[in-house]
């Protein structure tokens, strides 16, 4: 059993570079600069990134845990944050782009995992262009889901039709503790 | 100590017809419990639900503003950062903030041992038996996410629920290895903290789970007591000099409280019992049987007396080695 266990290692020099541009993206370069960081690899997934507190990251291998950190992103060609990233980025006062404002309609919907009508996007950046990620938050700043643009910046608000597609949503820790 | 079981008189029948408790159950309340006829009373009503703010992710004044929107009233307690809750709508497992993590859903007496393990930033904890979870991501909001958390759950269905919990909240400290509470040894002896909750005959919970009032026997309380005494040495091993471990039950039962405790500090001498600031005395014997005389500074929490669910906790130090 011990063999399926993930492993846990340091960043590489490349792996490093991806993620600090993934933490740009999100308007979170500086904040995550006092994160400790290490790397998740799962038997037959891919890499995750996760922060831990200094001690964990030094120690980890030792304990042969089955998990470790928060897993904040996951590491391909791009850094991609989950939905812990997406929260501790908000919650690091995280700007740009890649966030967009719900109201308390849509925030209810969202966190039941459907998707948000551009009546109910409150702030969206006029730059976001189709099918971009994005990091859905209520008016609190909270990060309440991750999200897929249906459409470009100024057609993000349009009325008449669903305009971000929610691809996971906080919800899932109500919805997933029955399994 | 082999569980003990007392006459079941005229007033043990009447007792646990009235409340339809096993006679075996009562009769053994009406030994130890203080008030008996009002602690039985209490147990007919569930206990006042409690939450614990997750300062990792909020405060106390912005989740009360926002709870309070919800029509909660959040009600604070002898605990900082805990408060009892009532009113609103949805249900308080059901808002927004909870799905956040902004809050755990915990009774006050699991806090209170949390509360006396006395945690500093950069330490080292272990935790046997984690899962679901409520103690450890609290332990990791006290150390302010530094030093570091070895939870241990054996069972992969309630690993899972753990890794849900810490991720809702927030937490980046912990990290969790499937193993049983029998093989810590493994884990070398230099933990600052050790948190044994240890398996119990939940006894003190029968007010959330009324089965519990027939489905035992005294022979579960022999097997949780045996499995504890073992659970206890092992912690005790890898608590480092100066350290300390936590025992905790949500057991009203002596055999699986003060006689563990008893047990552990006859066999280590470099082991004894620190006060805690809360509950009832532990009892110092129970029918006859003397325990150590340090478990009078055990603590007990009883819903008619505490308004929280039954719990037993003990506060144990190493000695430093000269």
């Amino acid at each position: 059993m011990k063999s399926a266990n993930p492993s846990f290692r340091p960043l590489l020099r490349e792996e490093n570079t991806i993620v600090s541009r993934g933490f740009d993206r999100y308007g979170v370069f500086e904040q995550m600069k006092k994160y400790p960081l290490m790397i998740i690899k799962k038997e037959s997934q891919g890499l995750g990134v996760a922060v831990g507190s200094k001690e964990l990251v030094e120690s980890v291998s030792s304990f042969e845990p089955v998990f470790a950190g928060l897993e904040i992103g996951t590491l391909t060609k791009q850094f991609t944050p989950t939905l812990q990233g997406a929260d501790l980025f908000a919650r690091e006062g995280g700007k740009g782009k890649h966030y967009v404002t719900v109201n308390c309609e849509a925030e209810k919907l969202v966190l039941y995992g459907r998707d948000v009508f551009g009546k109910s996007v409150l702030d969206a950046s006029l730059q976001l262009e189709q099918n971009e990620l994005v990091i859905i938050i209520n008016r609190h700043r909270d990060a309440i889901g991750i999200g897929r643009t249906r459409y470009s910046g100024e057609h993000l608000k349009r009325s008449d039709s669903v305009t971000i597609s929610t691809i996971s949503d906080m919800g899932y820790y109500l919805r997933g503790q029955g399994n | 100590m082999k569980t003990l079981t007392f006459p079941q008189n005229e007033e043990v029948k009447i007792l646990s017809e009235k409340y339809g408790y096993a006679p075996w159950v009562v009769a053994r309340f009406l030994q130890y419990v203080p008030d008996p006829l009002i602690f039985l009373s209490k147990m007919e009503h569930s206990p006042a639900k409690y939450i614990r703010i997750n300062t990792l992710k909020t405060t106390p004044e912005v989740l009360s503003r926002r709870l309070s929107e919800k029509g909660f009233t959040l009600t604070s307690t002898f605990l900082p950062l805990v408060y009892s809750v009532s009113g609103g709508s949805p249900g308080i497992g059901a808002t927004s903030e909870y799905m956040l993590g902004h809050y755990y859903i915990q009774d006050i007496s699991s806090c209170v041992a949390v509360e006396a393990l006395n945690l500093t930033p950069e330490i080292r904890v272990l935790e046997v038996g984690a899962s679901p979870g409520g103690k450890t991501t609290l332990m990791a909001q006290k150390m302010q996410n530094t030093g570091c958390i070895v939870a241990l759950e054996p069972n992969n269905k309630r690993i899972r629920a753990l890794e849900f919990n810490l991720s809702r909240m927030g937490i980046s400290n912990a990290c969790v290895s499937k193993s049983d509470g029998l093989d810590v040894a493994s884990f070398g002896s230099n933990f600052d903290r050790v948190l044994l909750d240890a398996p119990c005959s939940c006894e003190g919970v029968i007010a959330k789970d009324r089965d519990r009032k027939t489905s035992r026997d005294p022979e579960d309380i022999d097997f949780c007591s045996a499995r504890q005494l073992k659970l206890i040495e092992a912690a005790a091993g890898v608590v480092k000099p100066g350290g300390s471990l936590v025992y905790s039950t949500c057991s009203f039962a002596p055999e699986e409280n003060e006689a563990v405790v008893s047990h552990l500090l006859d066999k280590f001498s470099d082991m004894y019992v620190e006060p805690l600031p809360y509950g009832s005395n532990g009892l110092t014997e129970f029918a006859g049987i003397k325990f150590n005389d340090q478990v009078k500074l055990t603590r007990r929490f009883y819903p008619h007396r505490d308004d929280t669910s039954g719990f037993f906790v003990a506060r144990i130090r190493k000695e430093h080695r000269s």
